[in-house]
């Protein structure tokens, strides 16, 4: 579903990707099946050559115009004593004299790549619904009727041979470049196709490319499968997916696969979900090991995490070392950081989308993993063959030896710090046409520091989805869940004061989407969202008999949150579309509420309080409707060259309290209320995208120039944790960010991966009468992640299918910091004046980590495959800065100190099993 | 709320075995220096000392820059002045008002005229009065072998709320060792030292640094139970004989309490990333001719309420004596025999001295004369009869 934009977006506009041909071929010790490829991708010809060991190990070079090419591959073979003919959609190359060329189709067994003995014979389920055979005219439609002319929609699943999984961004395209497709997160395609005989081929990422033969009479459903590539092609590799980028109105959309997060080095060798979105460009951190991330000027509470559709408040385990998703679990994530889609909405800076693997349909298998501090496990299989697939993932730690290793005289040593998650999914496919998901989510932090004191955390969520195919040109998703995230504190350690604080929130959601595939030039995706919020902002409570502390309860909030949405993807013509969307959205906090008004232009406070107002139960507060805009366009130049523009401005309802640099387990969030406005922001974008060395390399530059406000702040002395009157002590914030992204990447190969360059600047400004109250008296001061430069490169080289190995290189400005100007003495002690806010900049940040991933056994036929990964991360041992602090006791000399996490070479090992 | 971000932050530095501090100097920016700082709590019932200083460079090794020659006075509401006169002792300056009696049901002000005749004015403070303190007292936690000294205090009334606290410490201690004999390097002579001029017995003193504030508003009684003052561990000298702490109790008001509170704040260790983001609140001191100018401190006005509690080594019975205090007799030192002055030189003193057989214990000068940690100054209203 999430990619729909994509398909429509693929199969209006690959009309001329494959149309237009490169003036020249030049390869480098390129076997027969790279030159199939070509042979196949340019020349629209099918090549059959034998499958023999000598045939495998032929090398040729190359270098050609387009028209030579296949008489310069035909001289080559006859050097090798092969003969080449040329004849009805066919090259078949031989050993000795030419062939006569009227053998009927299947004649030479499977033709490409069948180095496995099972694939000779078409693979044929439920009658002809899936297709694997290359070499059997598929018929679409009923045949009796008569043969007419114009276009019918075909339309189906593509899906993994061995397990059965959907599979993703596979493109679908015609022959003759007419139309093409690709393929959603539910592996599901939809291409409209020109009546007659029609061959399709499919290409994706590590899958064998496969043609199939249609003839195609009316609408109808086509399911595929597609074979996992065991070993890489050498020399020229052609990739759909390299056009992806160019074809798209999308912009600023950063697609990673799971498979690429596992090559990452990473602190403790965790694969982790959230470290590799740190790796993006536009994307920054306060500092190492922090939980929350900045999108092009965001703030940390301004980007919205969907896990399996449900909204995850707080992504991290211990203190953010570790993400909380389970990486063996997750398929795919997808960070929208400019043209987000009309059906996101809610978050003001970007949207973050996480997705659950689908189980293998064919037969269970699993994985276990160890590293340095968790262990992990997962399992997945048919429940029902073909219908009923689940996966179920857990992790755990055992890091209480950390703690355990310390003094005693720490006081932290009866401490313990934990955490777990599981995931679990399960998909069952109703009929050919509906399949029902369920998705399930918890993860659990606590943390003990002595015997008095203790703190935890807890994600909660559950949905429930129906995906459903109305008719060839309709498909549907609806659905709801439920999710929670609540902590608590307990401190016990003086019985007078003792108390449990918690906060919780919890919400429920229902989303509708439907994709219509009007025509060629119009696509549409229109739906609805709606969020009920409950927010319990804190309850403290007295612990044991002797405790004084009054029970307070904060009055619970409520919202509601809908949208309706409704955007066109519309091809003007091959080289120019947009993408219109609308989204329309009303926000209400809900009685029963009670809340003050206050004298306009004066400071909120006790003593300027107008009138009390009492809202009934379930009435609205103070409803908050527009539009928000989604806008984009995309002109190309060229197959290889285009350029795209985009609008859109959002709104977000629910603000996190925090007055700390990064996110802190302890920030609770606030609903807007009518006291407290939501926030707003937009953006405007530009970019270029270009193809550049035979599409290997896709380079892309983007540019955004970003306003936010209502954003809050915090005024001195604020109060932030049970404060009733939150809306007395914020200051209104407005932010404006801007910055270009520059970024090269190599998608494919064996050495592949991104190199990116950003330039940005985020700066944020109070709003208020008095001035002279205000942080940097009201002028624009850097928010604490604006960091102008940063420098990203993460690399991998495959020297065998078994051995890689991967670079990861992180550079960056020092964040902004508020470092002290003078020193006073006052109330016995050294007290300091501050600068303004964030005036000063620690030094800048560099790290480099590598890894080597050593796969033992890549014998399809074992049982179980291990990997073993050994890294260091931060290679060179920079001691880069994480904070400064100035000591203020030991003496009439203020010394400034710089502390450094991991400021040393950290090594690591994970093993992980495959089973 | 504070103490578990605070160790939140502890656990999360120690997941980062190798994480390492080394000192830092930021550079490329201005220090600033001579921003005003005044203070002086304003006593209603006994002498006001109010000092005006300026604020220094990070780097500076001075404790303040006095500003000398203000005029200084506090003003009641009615208009009365209550002149502070300058006491000067070397290059410190303070302003005393002496003892004063002042109407509690009225509110008042502390003005200040620099030197270069800018007038500095707080606002009027209405005079708050705290509850006596009800005890102080003193816990050993075996484990984490630790004592802690905490005051106890209610306000029956339920009116106080916002409490802050300073206190004095006194502690009396020895040396190693008694030394009863004196090398004299004029003479070359050992004199007999009389119990009179011993450098066993030794005193010292010092104030509390910390910002101690406590607010009970969440509580359904106004009382402060255990607030802990100071802590000190098994080899601190200030529990190894006899500790004295007096703790003064002040009332603040509301705004005062946030104050001081930001204060406490920008002081602990900040910059982590889970620590508040520094920022700087007025005081309720402005200068009359240039309301934007930036003047630090905050001005209360009360009584203060104080209180006197003594602890014995044996009380507390934490104290464990850790001294490295080997005795050399030079007489007797192999190959040759040391001289006395080249033992005096090398930093020893002697400690007993037999003139019959003519040997000398010596020890290190800290082992056995206490005043390289002290003074031989007694408190007033000690307990002990030690000279």
């Amino acid at each position: 579903m999430k990619k729909f934009t994509t398909i429509v977006i693929a199969l209006l506009f690959a009309v001329s990707a494959f149309s237009q041909q490169p003036e020249r071929f030049i390869l480098k010790n390129a076997g027969l099946d790279t030159i199939s490829v070509i042979v196949n991708s340019h020349f629209g010809l099918k090549m059959f050559y034998p499958r023999t060991r000598e045939c495998d190990s032929l090398k040729f070079s190359l270098n050609t115009d387009y028209p030579g090419f296949l008489s310069e591959v035909g001289i080559l073979l006859k050097r090798e004593g092969y003969s080449a003919s040329k004849t009805k959609g066919m090259f078949l190359v031989v050993k000795g004299n030419p062939l006569i060329a009227s053998l009927p189709e299947g004649y030479f067994g499977k033709p490409e790549n069948s180095d496995n003995k099972d694939n000779v014979n078409p693979l044929l389920i439920n009658g002809e619904s899936i297709a694997r055979s290359e070499n059997k005219i598929y018929k679409i439609g009923d045949p009796n009727l008569p043969k007419l002319t114009g276009r019918s929609i075909v339309s189906g699943y593509v899906k993994d041979l061995d397990t059965g999984e959907p599979l993703i961004g596979i493109a679908v395209f015609t022959d003759k470049g007419s139309t093409s497709a690709v393929t959603d997160a539910y592996g599901f395609y939809r291409i409209p196709l020109p009546k007659g005989e029609q061959s399709l081929n499919l290409k994706g990422y590590g899958m064998e490319d496969t043609k199939l033969m249609l003839d195609v009479y009316n609408d109808g459903t086509l399911d595929i499968v597609m074979k996992e590539k065991v070993y890489s092609l050498k020399g020229v590799v052609l990739s759909a997916e390299n056009t992806q980028n160019l074809r798209s109105t999308q912009m600023g959309l950063e697609k990673v696969r799971i498979d690429r997060i596992k090559h990452i080095p990473a602190a403790f060798g965790e694969a982790d979900v959230l470290k590799i979105v740190l790796t993006l460009p536009g994307v920054k951190t306060v500092g190492e090991a922090s939980g929350g991330f900045n999108v092009r000027g965001g703030a940390t509470d301004q980007n919205l995490i969907l896990f399996n559709e449900g909204t995850i408040y707080n992504p991290t385990h211990l203190f953010g070392l570790f993400s909380a998703f389970n990486a063996d679990i997750v398929n795919d994530i997808e960070l929208y950081k400019s043209t987000i889609p009309a059906r996101y909405g809610g978050r003001i800076s970007s949207v973050l989308e996480i997705n659950n693997r689908d189980g293998n349909s064919k037969k269970i298998t699993g994985s276990a993993g160890i590293g340095l501090l968790t262990g992990k496990i997962h399992l997945e299989g048919p429940v029902i063959k073909d219908r009923t697939t689940f996966i179920l993932g857990a992790r755990t730690t055992y890091s209480d030896w950390i703690l355990g290793i310390l003094p005693e005289s720490s006081g932290y040593k009866s401490g313990a710090a934990s955490f777990h998650d599981v995931t679990a999914g399960i998909s069952h496919k109703l009929n050919e046409k509906n399949t029902i998901y369920l998705h399930g989510y918890y993860s659990r932090d606590g943390f003990k520091f002595s015997m008095d004191t203790n703190f935890n955390y807890q994600n909660l969520n559950a949905s429930i989805k129906w995906r459903s195919i109305i008719n060839e040109h309709h498909n549907l998703v609806i659905s709801s869940g439920y999710d929670h995230y609540n902590y608590r504190t307990n401190d016990v350690g003086n019985p007078v004061n003792a108390y449990s604080m918690n906060f919780s929130i919890k919400q429920g959601f229902v989303k509708a989407n439907f994709n219509w595939l009007i025509n060629e030039k119009h696509s549409v995706n229109y739906g609805l969202n709606t969020v009920f919020y409950h927010l319990s902002p804190g309850t403290l409570s007295p612990v044991g008999e002797e405790s004084l502390v009054n029970k307070k309860i904060l009055p619970t909030e409520r919202g509601v949150e809908s949208a309706i949405y409704l955007s066109d993807n519309w091809s003007l013509t091959d080289k120019l579309s947009l993408d219109l969307g609308i989204r329309y959205s009303l926000y209400s906090a809900l009685g029963e509420k009670k809340y003050y008004t206050y004298y306009p232009g004066e400071p909120r406070s006790e003593s300027t309080i107008l009138d009390t107002i009492t809202v009934a139960g379930g009435k609205l507060v103070k409803p908050e409707l527009g539009p928000e805009f989604r806008f984009s366009a995309r002109y190309a130049f060229s197959n290889d060259f285009s350029v795209k523009a985009g609008f859109n401005s959002m709104r977000q309802n629910i603000h996190m309290l925090s007055n700390t640099t990064a996110i802190s387990p302890t920030d609770t969030w606030k609903l807007s209320d009518a006291n407290i406005d939501p926030q707003r922001g937009w953006q405007a974008a530009f970019g270029m995208y270009g193809n550049i060395l035979n599409r290997r390399i896709e380079v892309s530059l983007e540019g955004y120039y970003k306003e936010m406000s209502n954003y809050l702040d915090y005024k001195s002395g604020a109060i932030i944790n049970m404060n009733e009157f939150i809306e007395r002590d914020v200051v209104v914030t407005s932010g404006r960010a801007y910055g270009a992204e520059l970024m090269f990447k190599k998608p494919l190969g064996k050495l592949n991966g991104w190199l990116a360059y950003t330039y940005s600047r985020t700066m944020l400004r109070q709003e208020g009468e008095d001035r002279n109250t205000l942080i940097n008296k009201g002028d624009w001061y850097s928010a604490s992640y604006d960091k102008p430069h940063d420098f990203k490169v993460v690399a991998n080289y495959k020297f065998t299918q078994r051995f890689s190995i991967s670079l990861n290189v992180d550079y960056s400005s020092g964040r902004p910091v508020t470092i002290p100007l003078s020193k006073y003495y006052y109330g016995n002690g050294y007290r300091l004046f501050y600068s303004e806010r964030n005036a000063y900049r620690i030094p800048d940040y560099f790290r480099m980590d590598f890894s080597i991933n050593i796969e033992p056994s890549h014998n399809l036929k074992l049982l179980t495959h291990s990997t073993i990964t050994l890294g260091v991360y931060n290679l060179t041992g920079r001691k880069n800065a994480y904070s400064i602090y100035y000591d203020t006791q030991s003496g009439s000399k203020i010394q400034g100190y710089k502390l450094s996490i991991f400021g040393a070479p950290i090594p690591y090992i994970t093993y992980n099993i495959k089973f | 709320m504070k103490k578990i971000i605070n160790a939140i932050y502890v656990i999360a530095a120690l997941f980062f075995v190798s994480s390492c501090v080394t000192p830092f100097e930021p550079e490329g920016y201005e220090q600033l220096e001579n921003i005003l700082v005044i203070e002086g709590d304003i006593n209603l019932a006994g002498n006001t000392d109010i000092i005006v200083s300026r604020s220094l460079k990070l780097g500076d090794i001075a404790k303040r820059n006095y500003v000398k020659g203000a005029n200084v006075w506090i003003e009641s509401e009615s208009g009365t002045k209550y002149y502070g006169y300058p006491i000067y002792s070397g290059q410190e300056v303070k302003y005393s008002t002496g003892s004063l009696y002042l109407d509690y049901n009225k509110r008042y002000k502390l003005c200040v005229v620099t030197p270069e005749g800018k007038r500095y004015d707080s606002e009027l403070v209405k005079p708050l009065i705290p509850p006596p303190v009800s005890s102080v007292e003193f816990l050993t936690d075996t484990v984490k072998k630790e004592v802690t000294f905490y005051v106890n205090t209610a306000d029956p009334a339920n009116n106080t709320h916002y409490y802050k606290w300073s206190y004095v410490e006194e502690w009396e201690f020895t040396a190693h060792r008694y030394a009863s004999f004196e090398y004299n390097p004029l003479t070359f002579k050992m004199d007999e030292i009389p119990y009179e001029k011993n450098k066993y017995y030794c005193w010292n003193s010092d104030k509390s640094k910390s910002i101690l504030i406590h607010s009970t508003t969440h509580l359904s009684e106004d009382k402060v139970y255990r607030m802990p003052l100071v802590s000190m561990g098994p080899l601190d000298i200030r529990i190894s004989l006899l500790y004295s702490i007096e703790v003064t109790q002040q009332a603040l008001s509301k705004e005062a309490y946030l104050y001081w509170e930001n204060l406490r704040k920008n002081s602990d260790q900040l910059g982590g990333i889970f620590s508040p983001q520094p920022s700087e609140m007025r005081g309720n001191i402005k200068c009359i001719s240039d309301s934007t100018e930036v003047v630090l401190g905050y001005i209360s006005a009360g009584f203060f309420r104080k209180k006197k509690f003594f602890a014995s080594k044996s009380e507390i019975g934490l104290y464990w004596d850790d001294h490295s205090c080997d005795i050399i007799i030079p007489e007797k030192a192999f190959p040759i025999p040391i001289p006395w002055s080249t033992m005096h030189e090398d930093g020893y003193v002697v400690v007993s001295y037999n003139p019959t057989e003519r040997e000398s214990v010596w020890v290190l000068k800290e082992c056995a004369d206490c005043r390289t940690k002290g003074t031989k100054t007694k408190p007033l209203f000690w307990p002990t009869d030690h000279i």
